[in-house]
């Protein structure tokens, strides 16, 4: 069973380098955008993805369902969206006798890939309502509970320019996704590329990668990776080192952070470091893995108070100084470490 | 069966190293700190025991240090790298770190202490044991010695030790004027002579007759109070018998003329009948204590016209002025024919200055014919522990004939001998006078006082001072010898 396990997890791996293939004949660039949406989906991870519009972060995430022959939907957030109308609502139906049921029908969120454009236009109501469901799983209306299709991610945009009249989402809300990703602009030679792509006769499409079952069956050989203590060790220093209260946190932390990641942190830096680890075809985790999702992982969590705002703080970059201090051989001897 | 020779095998070479290199590094840490310590301590000590005559130690302060600092570093280097142990787990962690690969070392240990329960445990073991091959291939690649901070660390070590034992080694603290100090020097300068046989008198001069006897019989107050008992009244025979039984007590090989050389070198200085320096009024040069007091006696009798041919240049310079009369040229050619006629084998012996019975008339030589004359002679005398190069004086007028017995007691007698080099080495007594010229021997003085200075015998503290005495010297001599 073992054997079968790793096989299935061998496979799997080689395919979602063909999944990455697949997804770049339509999407030019955004290597990393692309890298840590797998990431998460093999986590089962939430992503919040930061960019203005135009950048292809729609397509992103239906040519990412098309390639894994996954449910899409998409929930364009606007002021006067309500719950209902992202979860789904029990609706009066007549029965064949005549009679009157109420039945559920569901909203846009029953999908395994959500698309929730600009979440940070619809009311806090709204927002809670996507977000609870994210958490559990699972949509509550009328006291009849609903479970959302399995594998489940939603990945929300926000535009980072267009803030009136918006309703930023809160910081312990943000906190329930895994990642937030920055979608940058493409380079020279990636826009030409885009153009010659969509303004030519031909549409660009993908072909399956990897199917439903084999994406549950790598979620699942995620939680097997090995963790060895160290790695355990220097990813809760780094969550501790962004809480200014706490001893290990630098001068600068402690200058313009308002309050640091917590114990989601810790955890996304984990699983996040497991997934990436099995990407990369390998068993184990290694601080390398945790190093490079630091700044996706908790850019959300820290929030600067108004000293780091006036300064024009960059949060990655008090993230970057905190992996570069942080001594990874804390537990060696003084005479052999590094 | 998972193979894990490899891995392990990886993991025992790698512990033992880093043991190693952490033990290193403790030594020197500590060799460093202790070694900076025990040398502040050390060369307080050095300080004290330099400024003070208190033997602290009993040993060499470098040797001290050294003994202190590699012993003490040792034992608190090996304690501190026990506590700091390394075990399989932070071995498998740092080969991780240090080879780049990527924590496998570590996972895979963690899977083999749970016994591989693991879906990827055992996947992840082989993986290690593989890498765990290909890393023993190149053993040299896994290890450097030393590693960056332990080679700071053996600089830092080195960068102490070379500064203490430098200091230990090349600083002496100045040292302050005391008996013992004196002692000592006077203890050295005694076994030279006892030795060498080649050191002048002149080197008690700065000593009294009883700190000299402490020196010599320091072990033993009866046998100090027995040679200066000798000592006074002239018993050289047993100062002889004391002196032996100290060079026993002591164990120092005594050579056979030194008892008598060192007797009457004493002897005379306590009798006031030595001749030697200049006394401080007369020179200006700086002022003698114990032996060298004497010689203010000898001016005070100078100063009367006696002759006191002892000690004091005034003395002698008197002298010589007296002796510029026209005397001169006769006792002059007198002494010269004394000095042709006189046999090679009187008296001929290793010992000093040889003292002869003052009764005795018949002496050949016509320097003791007269009562004015000097004494002059030939004489095999060995140039003894005390060879001085003395103004001839008067003598006492008493004739004698040969050198006599060197173990003869001490009579008022004057000895002349001519040395090799043409100089003239003369014993005076009490009351005697030199006839001899002085433009004839001091030259060969001269020439004495220049090599004692050159060996140091002679403090060269002294040399201004010497010089100005010759010159001086010269220029109150010259009238005399256009005189004549």
């Amino acid at each position: 069973m073992l054997k079968d396990s790793l096989k299935t997890v061998e496979e799997g791996v080689k395919k979602l380098k063909r999944l990455q293939t697949e997804i770049h004949q339509v999407i030019v660039g955004q290597d990393e955008v692309l890298e840590l949406i797998q990431i998460a989906l093999l986590c089962e991870g939430h992503v919040l993805l930061e960019g203005v519009p135009g950048l292809g972060k729609t397509m992103i995430v239906r040519t990412l369902a098309e390639a894994l022959s996954l449910e899409f939907s998409r929930i364009q957030f606007t002021p006067d969206l309500m719950p209902a109308d992202v979860l789904g609502n029990s609706i009066l139906l007549q029965g064949e006798k005549g009679n009157f049921n109420l039945q559920f029908e569901k909203g846009p969120v029953f999908a395994h890939l959500v698309l929730a454009d600009e979440i940070n236009r619809a009311s806090p109501k709204t927002q809670s309502a996507l977000l609870e469901a994210m958490q559990e799983q699972a949509v509550t209306v009328r006291g009849e509970r609903h479970l959302l299709p399995r594998p489940f991610q939603v990945l929300a945009t926000q535009n980072p320019l267009e803030m009136e009249g918006t309703y930023p989402l809160p910081e312990a809300q943000i906190d329930r996704f895994l990642f937030k990703v920055l979608v940058q602009h493409p380079s020279e030679n990636e826009l030409i590329t885009i153009m010659e792509r969509t303004l030519g006769a031909k549409t660009p499409s993908c072909r399956t990668a990897l199917n439903r079952d084999e994406l549950q069956a790598l979620q699942k050989a995620v939680r097997e990776v090995v963790v060895p203590p160290q790695v355990y060790s220097y990813a809760v220093r780094l969550v501790l080192s962004t809480q200014p209260e706490q001893a290990l946190s630098s001068e600068k932390v402690r200058k313009f952070v308002r309050y640091g990641a917590g114990p989601r942190g810790a955890q996304a830096l984990i699983l996040g470091g497991k997934a990436r680890a099995l990407t990369e075809n390998r068993l184990n985790v290694s601080l390398e893995d945790i190093k490079a999702l630091a700044v996706p992982a908790l850019r959300h969590r820290l929030a600067l108070n108004f000293d780091g705002l006036s300064e024009g703080i960059k949060v990655h970059d008090l993230i970057a100084d905190l992996i570069e201090d942080l001594p990874v051989d804390q537990n060696q001897p003084g005479a052999i470490r590094g | 069966m998972i193979k894990t020779r490899e891995y392990y095998g990886l993991l025992i070479k790698g512990r033992k190293n880093l043991s190693l290199i952490i033990l290193l590094s403790k030594v020197c840490i500590s060799l460093t700190w202790v070694g900076g310590f025990f040398g502040l301590i050390v060369l307080v000590f050095k300080w004290v025991g330099g400024t003070v005559d208190i033997a602290f130690l009993p040993f060499d302060f470098l040797g001290l240090w050294l003994i202190l600092t590699i012993v003490s570093a040792g034992v608190l280097g090996f304690v501190l790298a026990r506590k700091e142990g390394m075990d399989f787990h932070k071995t498998a962690e740092w080969l991780d770190q240090n080879l780049n690969l990527q924590e496998i070392l570590s996972s895979a240990y963690l899977c083999l202490e749970r016994n591989c329960s693991g879906a990827f445990d055992e996947r992840l073991v082989k993986e290690a044991e593989a890498c765990a091959a290909g890393i023993q291939s190149h053993p040299e690649q896994v290890i450097k010695w030393p590693v960056r901070k332990v080679k700071q660390q053996m600089q830092l070590a080195f960068l102490t030790i070379l500064i203490i034992t430098s200091l230990l080694a090349w600083w002496h603290p100045q040292k302050k004027d005391s008996i013992s100090l004196q002692n000592l020097t006077l203890k050295e300068e005694i076994i030279e002579i006892w030795e060498e046989s080649t050191q002048s008198s002149e080197l008690l001069m700065n000593y009294s007759l009883q700190e000299v006897t402490d020196v010599l019989f320091s072990d033993d107050q009866a046998l100090a109070e027995a040679a200066e008992q000798a000592l006074t009244t002239g018993d050289a025979a047993a100062f002889h018998r004391a002196l032996e039984q100290a060079a026993a007590n002591n164990d120092l090989d005594l050579p056979a003329e030194t008892p008598s050389a060192l007797f009457e070198a004493l002897h005379q200085t306590q009798t006031g009948s030595y001749q030697g320096e200049n006394s401080p009024e007369d020179t200006g040069g700086p002022s003698r204590t114990g032996l060298g007091t004497d010689t203010g006696a000898l001016q005070g009798k100078e100063g009367d016209g006696q002759g006191d041919s002892s000690g004091s240049r005034g003395g002698e310079q008197e002298r010589a002025s007296k002796g510029a009369g026209g005397e001169e040229g006769e006792v002059e050619e007198e002494q010269r024919d004394a000095l042709q006629q006189q046999a090679p084998s009187d008296t001929a012996t290793s010992d000093g200055m040889r003292r002869e019975d003052p009764d005795v008339e018949n002496s050949t030589s016509p320097l003791h014919e007269s009562s004015s004359a000097e004494n002059d002679g030939r004489d095999d005398m060995i140039s003894s522990s005390f060879p001085t190069q003395s103004l001839p004086g008067k003598g006492s007028g008493k004739e004698e004939t040969d050198w006599g017995d060197p173990d003869a007691k001490l009579k008022e007698q004057a000895l002349i001998k001519e040395q090799e080099d043409g100089g003239f080495l003369e014993y005076l007594l009490p009351g005697s006078d030199s006839t001899v010229p002085l433009f004839e021997f001091i030259p060969h003085i001269q020439q004495a006082t220049e090599t004692a200075l050159e060996r140091q015998v002679i403090s060269l503290e002294y040399e201004e001072f010497v010089r100005d005495y010759y010159l001086q010297l010269y220029k109150e001599i010259s009238p005399t010898v256009e005189s004549e």
